[in-house]
């Protein structure tokens, strides 16, 4: 079995042209003197000359999408699962940097930009409450949403 | 003929002239009634002062928001003397939903809760003026009219207006208890008719004693940042040094306190000024007031005036710096006030 596999592989490379000078003369004697070498031979022959024609043939373009797909997914799991260098650190922070400092400047409120009237009418109820509470409930402004106002105002 | 002298010196003539001297000088009632606004005013002054006998009660408090809603609330009132309030405010099931304790006689400590949390120590600013004067101020601002005698509740009361002496500002009628001169009712009445305020007892009980651990708040876990004492009336002599107010203003006005807050990272001084009865806020700040809705009118140099559930606002720019004023004012004081300021 094992002999048979070796010539199988001598006959392989004798077609490739790959054989020393010393295994070449090993199958030109095979050949000369085995029926059943020269089948093998002629079999091989047909075997890779099927190969180069289906090779030339184009890939079907699903296939190539497929094979694609998978060469981009194996690099991207390739890329994550690589250590960065530390020149993509930098650059990473600087971008980072960049964005907080936009997201910053659009969701804070600018200098010039109006004040909401509630928490202005809630001080004033507040004081209102303040004032009337210590004159002994001599006026009608004891309100809860004061009373909200004043509890934010502590819990902040 | 008998000389002008001789006439004059006729008895029936001195008692003729007598008679007409009497009814040509200042009549009875008119004297009367100066001596009894003089005591509607002391009763006011009284009332001021706070109540001498410990109580107990049920009040409602509302306030009109604009013309077509009020918003009112329900209080349970209790008071010790000489200064320990409990207000408990009770959600629409009757239950207890937030407490106020103040004590006037230590003024500016108050303690608050909300639902089911602890007390919350809240010091209020210090005052720039005591409570003397601002007692004082009512009177110098409003005139007491004569008391007129009602019943309320099954009590006898004295029913007194207090007019303005300025125009432009609300007047009041209160309704004081003759035997403890606690104001079981007040209405605060627009210049231009309706009142906006009001607060009632709908029950009163004097009692001989409270237990006084209803009025403390010991489980407080959070201060104010307001500083107290000398450090807050240090911190507001700063505001006061770098933004100059008046210390008084049209209307009978004075400056009260002063307090701080923040909105959206902004800094606002309150300047709170009192007429003795009545509240006015300036307020101060680097960004404006965002006005909106149909009652607002835009007045000249990009100024506002606005009618809100607070009462009238004049909002304008200066400097570097934007000014709201607020309160329940006439348009014209108002203005006269915001010129003033300006």
């Amino acid at each position: 079995m094992s002999e048979i596999n070796d010539n199988q592989e001598l006959l392989s490379a004798y077609l490739d042209g790959e054989l020393s000078r010393s295994e070449l003369k090993r199958v030109n004697k095979l050949l000369a003197v085995s029926e059943e070498c020269r089948r093998d031979l002629a079999a091989l022959r047909r075997a890779k000359a099927l190969i180069r024609s289906v090779a030339r043939e184009p890939m079907p373009l699903d296939l190539m999408i497929s094979l694609q797909a998978k060469g981009w997914e194996a690099q991207r799991i390739q890329k994550a699962q690589a250590v960065p260098s530390p020149i993509w650190y930098t650059a990473g922070a600087i971008a980072a940097v960049v964005l907080v400092s936009v997201w910053i400047r659009n969701a804070l409120p600018t200098r010039k930009s109006p004040l909401p009237l509630g928490p202005f009418l809630a001080a004033h109820s507040r004081y209102h409450m303040d004032s009337s509470l210590h004159q002994g409930a001599m006026m009608a402004s004891n309100f809860s949403e004061a009373i909200d106002a004043k509890f934010k105002k502590v819990a902040r | 003929m008998p000389s002008l002298r001789k006439w004059l010196a006729d008895p029936v003539w001195l008692v003729v002239l007598a008679l007409g001297a009497a009814l040509i000088g200042p009549s009875p009632s008119a004297g009367e009634k100066g001596t009894e606004s003089e005591a509607s005013a002391r009763l006011i002054a009284a009332a001021l002062e706070g109540p001498v006998s410990a109580y107990k009660g049920r009040m409602i408090t509302g306030r009109w928001k604009g013309r077509s809603s009020m918003a009112a609330e329900e209080v349970n009132v209790y008071y010790s003397p000489p200064g320990s309030y409990r207000y408990e405010y009770l959600s629409p099931s009757g239950q207890t939903e937030k407490v106020v304790l103040l004590d006037t006689a230590r003024s500016g400590i108050e303690w608050i809760k909300s639902g089911s949390g602890d007390f919350c120590e809240a010091k209020n600013p210090p005052l720039l003026i005591s409570p003397e004067r601002e007692r004082r101020l009512a009177l110098l601002n409003y005139r007491a009219g004569a008391a007129r005698v009602d019943r309320l509740l099954g009590r006898a009361v004295f029913v007194i207006e207090l007019t303005p002496r300025i125009p432009g500002k609300p007047r009041q009628t209160v309704w004081l208890d003759k035997r403890t001169h606690v104001v079981l009712a007040a209405r605060r009445y627009l210049e231009e008719g309706g009142f906006v305020e009001l607060s009632q007892f709908t029950s009163f009980e004097p009692c001989q004693r409270i237990p006084s651990a209803i009025f403390e708040g010991r489980q407080a876990s959070l201060m104010d940042q307001m500083p107290e004492g000398d450090a807050g009336r240090t911190m507001m002599a700063e505001v006061i040094r770098s933004n100059p107010k008046p210390l008084s203003l049209p209307g009978g006005f004075s400056l009260r306190s002063v307090d701080v807050f923040e909105v959206d990272n902004s800094r606002v001084q309150h300047f709170q000024y009192t007429d003795g009865l009545m509240p006015l806020s300036l307020f101060q700040s680097e960004r404006p007031l965002e006005l909106s809705g149909d009652a607002i009118t835009k007045l000249p140099d990009n100024a506002v005036m606005a009618e809100v559930s607070g009462g009238r606002i004049r909002s304008w720019r200066r400097k570097k710096s934007h000014y709201t004023l607020m309160g329940d004012l006439s348009p014209d004081l108002i203005e006269r006030i915001a010129f003033l300021v300006r």
